[in-house]
């Protein structure tokens, strides 16, 4: 390992060199597997998280924040409907979570610069404006690092997969993606978990038990050296967890009872929202969703009507609803965005036209865990232009949302390159989101 | 005295010694020294060293203390420009200093202003300088100095006589530190540094007490804020002493053992060799033995080629007796298409050659894959790598002569057939510049400096850098020498191109305002049609557009073009670009100055690195003064030779592979167990993302295949372009995932660490239980399925006419050894003429045609079964396994009904274990 320097001269203290732990008496071994292996901690405020992506970039007027008195060309298609909340109005293609609105906590009028898809989802899937010097890591990678769960349970699911990576974080704390999303009803199987190709468990256990008595080469080497040790814990680690029940049994939705699973739609989706439930149950600290689609340049209304809106509201209003009855939402702290919202203005592309790329206004939904949740924080002006007032900034909610799932945003990690960088770097939490 | 002392070029003498001791008994109060003091320069010349100011403001005095060599660095001394005092940006209670000093206009404003109020000059002991940090109460930072103190004394007295700030700063020529270098027998020997400033005025002055001090590694030695040097652990590091804007490195170490060096005579490949064992002797380190045939063969597969070899290699380079075939080996496989392929991959990593950045107008792979191409053709045809860095510095968009309509027509054929032909054979690949991400000139600088001269200077953007010598000034300077390059995109051609883009609007229908021209560009490209492009061009040095826009967020102001007259080159030359038409030039001559002190090093050192899994200096991107290399005489070495060598690349890579240092074993001996930086012995290192991917393929591939994998690289892992992964490979759909769980390059941040090559669960998940792996044993044209039809023979034919020939020459030679009475030579050569014997003989058993064993049905024990385990340790691990190991392989397949199952599970342990995922 590169021996590292912070910027202010200080060296770094958590550095697994072997002579330290050999004088404590502890080899690299040992204190590898008290680090990864340790039961769920208990200082969270919520156990768990779920992050919602929606790439692609919703249109806040169409969806979350209406505006039924706007001029033509700005209000759109679309009526706007009461809520469980009195004076607050969705769309009317959100009708499931306008009833279940008093769960979570809308945000209107966040704004920032960034209008480009791959920048913005960047900023908004990390909490830290982009730069070219530095990939910040995900929350999933960052919540990895932080928290801990069953020894056969990996930490971080993506489900089908995360569009932000670990950064300096390394691989070690990228999530166990999906790959896929599970269908309706049936066994979920997932890669490196689920068995495949007639390789059955015994066979597993013998093929592993082989590898053990052939992989002596190294022995001697073990204990000096943390690749080696590292390939050794990770290898039994893997082995717990392919072959419990636990991780496989938390990944397969068709386990569920049926009562249970018919609140969720038979669409990739809320099949995914069904899965994040039944891990977070499971002990998984963090999952990430995605549902895409949200570029509407073109035929923005007949998209949003005919699919992304009726999905969105289904898959949501049921995560909501499925923690709820399964007593996990005070401890599951659920954020949902997309990576800037849609122009106010209606172009004439497509059938109908379309909104663009728009970040000076968008919404964004928390919920759950130590979130306030039933109330609607911040406004966007009459048109949706710009927030009402200052608005909120992409970071504060990131910091809000760390905040909820036990992590000081102001908690820093050492770059690669040895630089201290705070996990938020810019933002903090904001005050009214937090009970 | 238990610990020795030296300086570079002249020995220390008892008596200077213990004046140093002396002098820092001073520091501890005593004051009874004269202000000058007499001292030893390290060139041998005895002039006069003003004394340390804890000595000279110990009681009043006449002197003034300087802004720039006294106060700042005292402030720095005492963490007041800290990141977490007034160094943050926000600067605690509303007092901000430049990070890390050396702004001494902003630090000195921060003091003296007239908002600040931080001085009174009328009652000096009154000004907040002195009575915050002298009351712990008051101080949010705490007690940092003691009244009545020098310090105290020091900062009074310069606020008294007026607290001048400086103009220009005064040059610092070096820091002299005594001892020039620590050796320690034992823990918790200590002695004290002392540091004399050498001023380009030639003035001397002892400034210890003003000097921020850092062990680079506690474990082996710590350094207290005055200066003292503790031993620890045994090892090697480097003390780092800063003070103003110098950086001085002291190389400490305690040996591992006071074992004399080994008996014998050294073995010495190399000149390079020579080099590692003198600081092998030094630390009393024995380095571990030559590794073995099997040993070399994997690692040089691996290191050359990112490729295994295949188990017909691995047979023939064990059966040959020939003295030269390691190098006969290496002179093979630099004639790879796997060897261009491989270390192409290593010059994308290294210049950025990422997907995200180089969606130019429409086109998505087709500009990573021409970098990529254009990179293996110079890599295949051994280029000098200044030529090839040239290349890329000094590329234009267009050929001379060529138009800007033919320009676009060009690109776009190459765009619609992904046949980079043309382009590849041109002298320069303009897209180095035309990455989105990398377009200010700060930019610019920072992923140039990065690639190129191994540095990261990044901090140095925003502050004094911590670790090196580049001031934020020095940080403009050198930016400003990137911004004579721009991309034109469709709306910001020059003038002379404007008619032929309008043309080309034109025939695809389109006017430059349309809303939608993205999608007529996309589909004109698809139905044949030529459409704009993006185009490097070369302008006047100005401040990019780019930056103008960033400083424009944030500050909210408007900010007109500024045009720059000169940059500076790293080290403080100035490059004026009055008269130079494309200042990238005069960069590219700096670059292959011989005495750069950076370019020859960057790159031998980066591949070091991939050799040992350590760089001489580590990080390879991080060249600054405070991380010294392990080995410099070594680094120098081959930064020189390589320069002397043209750059020849395949000359460095067979200058490292066929040293003793990098042939050494991995099996550690008594000393060297711990060693990490010295290169004693290999340090395994996992595969590489790309290795491991294309290894399980050849582990599982046909006879025939694994047979021909040297042939060509096409479908593999090793050449794939860019960091977009849709591989055309119909066996491995989504060998992406593989890649990113295993690091590959990710080639985002200007940071070798966007390569990882660490481990974690995800990837033994993968191996263990992916379905990709598994559906690679299983596969119909693969190796196990191959076992099970019986028609086919699952083990190569062993070259067996070759041996027998050789075995032939071998005796002839050793009968000539008899007669000539070398008795010791010949019977080595008999036992090797055995052994070779046994092995034919045990071949003889497979004369038998393999359909008379059906080896679909149940496992018969026989020495065919043996040497089908023997195939499976050959793909995978690539030796033969030991009685023992093939003895657990059978017990296994006796488990299971057919071969096949059985033999799967041994494949799968082999692939599941650390020897194979380890380089080793």
């Amino acid at each position: 390992m590169p021996w590292h320097r912070q910027c202010d001269g200080l060296t770094r203290r958590d550095c697994l060199r072997v002579g330290t732990l050999g004088a404590a008496g502890l080899t690299l071994g040992g204190y590898l597997r008290m680090t990864q292996g340790a039961e769920p901690a208990r200082r969270s405020l919520s156990q768990s998280a779920i992050f919602v992506e929606l790439p692609g970039g919703p249109s806040h007027i169409d969806s979350f924040d209406p505006k039924p008195d706007a001029p033509t060309g700005i209000r759109g298609e679309f009526s706007a409907i009461d809520t469980q909340l009195p004076g607050v109005q969705f769309s009317e293609h959100l009708p499931k979570l306008a009833r279940v609105n008093d769960r979570f906590t809308l945000l209107r009028g966040v704004t920032h610069t960034l209008g480009a898809h791959p920048l913005g989802q960047k900023f908004i899937n990390t909490g830290n404006r982009p730069t070219p010097a530095l990939e910040y890591p995900a929350y999933g990678s960052v919540a990895a690092s932080q928290l801990t769960t069953h020894p056969d349970l990996p930490v971080y699911v993506a489900v089908p997969r995360s569009s932000q990576g670990p950064g300096y974080l390394g691989v070690g704390r990228a999530p166990l993606a999906t790959n896929e999303t599970p269908r309706a009803g049936q066994p979920f199987n997932v890669r490196g978990i689920a068995l495949g190709n007639g390789v059955t468990i015994d066979e597993i256990g013998r093929r592993k038990k082989l590898r053990d008595d052939l992989d002596r080469r190294f022995d001697s080497l073990q204990e000096n050296d943390e690749l080696l040790a590292g390939l050794d814990l990770f290898s039994q680690k893997a082995f717990e967890m392919i072959t419990s029940r636990r991780a496989r049994d938390a990944f397969d939705v068709s386990q569920e009872a049926e009562s249970f699973r018919q609140l969720f739609a038979d669409d990739q989706f809320s099949q995914s929202c069904l899965l994040a439930v039944r891990l977070v149950a499971a002990g998984v600290r963090f999952v990430t969703l995605s549902l895409g689609g949200w570029d509407t340049h073109q035929e923005n209304f007949t998209k949003l009507r005919d699919e992304l809106l009726p999905r969105l509201d289904a898959g949501l209003s049921a995560l909501f609803t499925g923690l709820e009855q399964k007593g996990l939402l005070a401890s599951t702290t659920v954020l949902a965005s997309g990576e800037f919202g849609r122009t106010p203005k209606i172009n004439d592309r497509g059938v109908g036209g379309g909104r663009d790329h728009y970040p000076r206004c968008m919404c964004m939904l928390i919920g759950g865990g130590a979130i306030r949740s039933g109330q609607v924080l911040g406004a966007s002006d009459a048109t949706g232009a710009g927030p009402a007032n200052e608005g909120f900034k992409p970071e504060d909610v990131a910091a809000t949302f760390y905040q909820a799932l036990g992590i000081d945003p102001q908690l820093e990690f050492q770059t690669p390159s040895g630089r201290p960088v705070a996990v938020v770097r810019e933002g903090s939490p904001i005050p009214e989101l937090l009970n | 005295m238990t610990w020795r002392s030296r300086i570079a070029g002249c020995c220390l003498s008892v008596a200077s010694l213990s004046f140093i001791l002396l002098c820092t008994a001073s520091s501890a109060g005593t004051s009874r020294f004269p202000n000058a003091i007499a001292d030893e320069g390290v060139d041998g010349s005895s002039s006069l060293a003003l004394a340390p100011v804890d000595v000279r403001f110990a009681a009043d005095g006449e002197e003034t203390p300087d802004f720039q060599r006294h106060v700042s660095p005292l402030l720095g001394r005492l963490g007041c420009n800290g990141r977490a005092c007034h160094g943050s940006f926000q600067g605690q209670g509303g007092f901000r200093l430049s990070l890390f000093g050396y702004d001494f206009v902003s630090d000195h404003a921060a003091i003296c202003g007239a908002e600040a109020g931080r001085v009174d000059s009328a009652n000096p002991i009154e000004s907040l300088l002195l009575t915050k940090p002298t009351d712990a109460g008051f101080h949010g930072g705490g007690l940092r100095f003691e009244k009545d103190g020098w310090q105290y004394r020091l900062l009074e007295r310069w606020i008294r006589e007026g607290g001048k700030g400086i103009g220009e700063p005064a040059r610092l020529d070096r820091l002299e530190v005594t001892p020039a270098e620590l050796v320690f027998t034992a823990a918790g020997e200590s002695v004290p540094l002392r540091v004399v400033a050498r001023w380009a005025d030639g003035s001397r002055e002892d400034v210890t007490p003003l000097c921020r001090f850092q062990s680079n590694d506690p474990q082996v030695a710590r350094i207290d804020a005055e200066g003292k040097v503790t031993s620890a652990n045994q090892g090697d590091s480097h003390i780092v002493v800063f003070y103003d804007n110098a950086v001085q490195p002291v190389p400490v170490m305690r040996r591992w053992s006071e074992l004399p060096p080994a008996a014998g005579p050294r073995e010495i490949f190399r000149p390079l060799d020579q080099l590692v064992q003198d600081k092998l002797d030094k630390l009393g380190l024995d380095r571990s033995g030559l590794a073995d045939d099997a040993t070399f063969l994997r690692r040089v597969c691996l290191d050359l080629t990112g490729t295994l070899p295949t188990s017909a290699d691995v047979h023939k380079f064990l059966a040959d007796p020939s003295p030269d075939k390691r190098e006969r080996k290496v002179d093979e496989l630099l004639a790879t298409p796997a060897y261009a392929a491989w270390w192409a991959t290593f010059l994308c990593d290294m210049t950025g050659n990422n997907s995200e950045q180089l969606k130019i107008g429409v086109a998505a792979e087709a500009f990573p894959k021409l970098w990529y191409e254009w990179i293996r053709k110079r890599v295949a045809d051994n280029a000098p790598y200044d030529e090839i860095v040239e290349g890329l510095v000094l590329a234009t968009a267009r050929d001379q002569g060529e138009g800007y309509a033919e320009y676009c027509e060009d690109l776009c054929a190459m765009v619609r057939t992904g046949d980079c032909g043309e382009y590849v054979g041109r002298p320069g690949m303009p897209l180095y510049w035309m990455r989105r991400e990398v377009q200010t000139e700060d930019e610019r600088a920072n992923s140039f400096a990065h690639a190129f001269l191994g540095l990261q200077i990044e901090c140095a953007q925003c502050h004094k850098h911590p670790f090196d010598e580049w001031t934020q000034a020095d940080f403009q300077g050198f930016a400003r020498m990137f911004s004579g390059v721009a991309v034109a995109r469709a709306n910001g051609l020059p003038k002379s191109d404007r008619a032929d883009a309008e043309k080309i609007l034109a025939e695809l229908g389109a006017a430059p305002r349309d809303k939608d021209l993205n999608r007529k560009f996309r589909e004109g490209l698809r139905d044949g049609k030529t459409v704009p492009m993006e185009q490097l061009i070369v302008t006047k040095p100005q401040m990019s557009r780019e930056k103008r826009r960033e400083l424009m967020e944030q500050t909210g102001e408007r900010v007109r073009e500024v045009s720059y007259r000169e940059g500076v080159l790293p080290g403080g030359r100035e490059v004026s670009f009055a008269g130079v038409n494309d200042i990238r030039r005069p960069l590219m001559e700096w670059l292959r100055e011989p005495d750069n002190p950076y370019f020859s090093r960057a790159l031998v050192n980066r591949v070091w690195a991939r050799y040992f899994g350590v760089g001489i200096v580590s990080p390879t991107d991080d060249l600054n003064r405070a991380n010294p290399p392990s080995n410099e005489p070594l680094l120098d070495l081959l930064a020189r030779s390589f320069v002397e060598h043209e750059y020849d690349l395949k000359w460095l890579h067979r200058e490292i592979v066929l040293s003793r240092t990098w042939q050494t074993d991995w099996q550690p001996n008594e000393t060297n167990a711990q060693d990490r930086r010295n290169f004693s012995r290999a340090l395994p290192r996992r595969l590489p993302a790309e290795a491991v991917v294309d290894a399980i393929e050849q582990a599982s591939a046909s006879t025939r295949e694994n047979s021909e994998w040297f042939a060509t690289t096409a479908g593999r892992a090793i050449e794939l372009p860019g960091t977009a992964y849709g591989r055309p490979n119909p066996r491995n759909q989504s060998a992406g995932f593989a890649l990113q769980i295993f690091g590959r390059s990710t080639r985002s941040t200007s940071c070798d660490c966007d390569r990882s090559e660490e481990t974690s669960l995800i990837q033994t998940v993968y191996l263990q239980n992916d379905r990709d792996v598994h559906a690679l044993l299983a596969r119909r044209d693969g190796w196990l399925a191959e076992v099970a039809d019986s028609t086919v023979a699952s083990v190569p034919a062993r070259p067996r006419a070759e041996t027998e020939k050789r075995i032939r020459n071998l005796v002839r030679m050793q009968e000539r050894f008899t007669r000539e009475g070398h008795t010791e030579q010949a019977e080595k050569i008999a036992k090797r003429v055995d052994a070779m014997r046994q092995n034919l003989g045990d071949q003889s058993d497979q004369s038998d045609p393999p359909d008379r064993t059906d080896l679909s049905g149940p496992i018969p024990d026989d020495s065919r079964i043996r040497l089908l385990i023997e195939e499976a340790y050959l793909r995978t691990v690539c030796r033969p396994p030991t009685p023992a190991e093939t003895d657990r392989c059978l017990e296994h397949l006796h488990e299971y009904p057919t071969l096949r199952e059985g033999l799967a599970g041994v494949l799968w342990a082999l692939i599941n274990g650390s020897e194979f995922i380890v380089n080793h």
